[in-house]
Order: C-alpha cells, then sequence, then structure tokens
C-alpha cells in the first residue's frame, strides 16, 4: 500500500492507504475524500478528478499532456500544477505524495 | 470506424438460439440460418425503462416515471431520481441515461428535502465513449436541432459538431476534440450563445472566450 495525502479543499487533510497499480482517483473516490467526482470513472473525459500537485512532487507525477492538458485548459481554476487524478498510476515512488483538491470540479 | 476494424455489423438479425455443449454455448444460430460462432457474447439489454414497480404503486408514468424538477411524482411522498426518471428539460421531457445525471439529479433532489425552495433542475447533459483510438464526448442534446456547424480540430482526426436551435446553441459532438466539448458544456451551463460563423473558424481560440 502506497499513503497519499489528500488536502480537501477546506483544508482537512486526509493520509489514505492506496493500493499500487490503482489510480490516485480510485484512491480518493473509494476511501470518500471530498472534492473528486470522477463521472466518467477514469477515462479522461469529464475533468471532475482535477486537483493540484504539490510542487515538490511533480518530477515523479509529471505534468499533465495530451487529451488531459486539452481539459484541464477549461477545469475550474487550473494551475501549472494541475493534474486530472485518474491519470496517475499508485506506484511505490509516490509514498507520501501530496495534492489539494480545489473547491469545484467542472 | 468499427467496420475498418475488422467488425462486421449485421442489422435486423436476432439469435435463434445458443447451440455447443450445455454449460458452455460456443455458437449462435440466427435467424437467417447463419452460425457464428464465439468466445465471449455481450447482451445488450434494457433499452425501455422498467417503471413497474412505480406503476404498482400508482405513480404517473410514459415510458418512465413522470417527475417535476425537483424529482417530485405524482404521490408527494415519492421522489424518483436517474434513468428511469422522465423530466422537464427545454420544454420537454426527456429521460437521461448517463453517470452525470444519475449523480446530480440525486443530489438536486436531496438538496430540495434538506433545504426546499431552490431553482429547478437544470442539467447539462454530458455522454462519452472511447473506441478504439477516437474519444468521443457530447454536451448537451441535439433534439430539433436547425443547423449543424462544424468546427476543425488542432489535431488529425479531430472536429466536433455543433448544433443550434434557432440562435441557441443545443449540443457538442467533440470527436478527439476535448478542448470543444469543455467549452460546449461551459456554455451550455450559463445558457452562452456562441455565433456559428466564429465557432467554424479555427483561427478564433475557444480558450480566449
Amino acid at each position: 500500500m502506497v499513503k497519499i495525502i489528500y488536502v480537501e479543499a477546506d483544508g482537512t487533510e486526509r493520509a489514505v492507504d492506496v493500493a499500487e497499480g490503482h489510480s490516485v482517483m480510485e484512491g480518493a473516490v473509494s476511501n470518500g475524500v471530498h472534492g473528486i467526482v470522477a463521472e466518467c470513472g477514469g477515462a479522461c473525459s469529464c475533468a471532475t478528478c482535477h486537483a493540484y500537485i504539490d510542487v515538490s512532487w511533480l518530477e515523479k507525477t509529471g505534468l499533465a499532456e495530451g487529451d488531459e492538458a486539452d481539459m484541464l485548459e477549461f477545469a475550474h481554476e487550473p494551475k501549472p500544477t494541475s493534474r486530472l487524478i485518474c491519470q496517475i498510476e499508485v506506484t511505490s515512488d509516490l509514498e507520501g505524495l501530496r495534492i489539494e483538491i480545489p473547491d469545484e470540479q467542472a | 470506424m468499427h467496420t475498418e476494424n475488422g467488425v462486421t455489423l449485421r442489422e435486423g438479425v436476432s439469435i435463434e438460439s445458443f447451440e455447443g455443449p450445455e454449460q458452455r454455448p460456443s455458437f449462435v444460430k440466427l435467424t437467417e440460418g447463419d452460425e457464428v460462432s464465439f468466445d465471449v457474447a455481450v447482451f445488450g439489454i434494457g433499452l425501455l425503462p422498467n417503471d413497474t414497480i412505480a406503476r404498482e404503486a400508482g405513480l404517473e408514468c410514459a415510458g418512465g416515471i413522470i417527475v417535476d424538477g425537483w424529482g417530485r411524482t405524482s404521490d408527494p411522498d415519492i421522489r424518483a431520481a436517474g434513468d428511469c426518471a422522465r423530466l422537464p428539460y427545454r420544454g420537454d421531457m426527456i429521460r437521461l441515461e448517463s453517470v452525470h445525471n444519475a449523480i446530480a439529479q440525486a443530489e438536486h433532489i436531496a438538496d430540495d428535502i434538506v433545504c426546499p425552495g431552490g431553482p429547478s433542475y437544470a442539467p447539462v447533459p454530458w455522454f462519452w465513449s472511447d473506441q478504439y483510438d477516437c474519444k468521443l464526448q457530447i454536451a448537451g442534446l441535439n433534439l430539433g436541432y436547425t443547423k449543424v456547424v462544424t468546427r476543425p480540430g488542432t489535431k488529425p482526426g479531430a472536429f466536433s459538431n455543433w448544433y443550434f436551435k434557432g440562435e441557441e446553441m443545443i449540443a457538442c459532438d467533440a470527436i478527439n476534440d476535448a478542448r470543444s466539448f469543455m467549452m460546449a458544456k461551459r456554455w451550455l451551463a450559463v445558457a452562452h450563445r456562441p455565433c456559428p460563423e466564429l465557432i467554424c473558424d479555427p483561427s478564433w481560440d475557444l480558450a480566449k472566450f
């Protein structure tokens, strides 16, 4: 299991153990983290699993590209650190990953 | 697209019977007499809403359970949400079979139960499908459109069709064009009326809106 720290929009920190191979989105949804909707279930089609990656982790998660970047351009308050977290697979490299959830989804 | 990818489509044909070993059928007999073998059979069932329970409860139904903009059925103690509900949408009564509606309509009803007096449910329907390398995203419903314009996409194979009813933009089909889909969804939410001529012009950047 890999520990992921989700910071909800009101500042509440939720440290959750997520199985490797799952997406960071699935870790949030299956543990009741507030603010991640994930309407499309992880197909990179809805932009409702938008979150900001802590800058120190960007090297490991990488930046949004292709369709994901196109979707994010029109998401609610996108930033350079924005990702759709259904597109990030949980690996042991991400132990302690910290992400912030915006107060609204697209 | 499916044909190009080697799929054989047969329309107007039904399955007569499944054949092969009892526990593990391996081919079907078609009504035309042909036989088709398979490893896996996938059934598509459920085109009509099953409102039997609602009818038995005495609720008004017409191809789905009739509700108003707050999910209220003809019985003041019963609300209905999701695929089975027939709800008011831009002057029509429609059903919406989508994940988005199942979530949003239920939330809207829950809000109204806890805190009555809010506005009527006004969904922006949307749908998606990933088929082969094609990402299809649809915002809105093109019911009753009077005009369609096409916007070229920014990469090969990408484009979007925008549907208008009079001056009003009512829907967008985006093929490998997530930017157009996102913009259309946002515009539909605020009832913005983009100009068809501008939409057709690829030099006009949606993001600059």
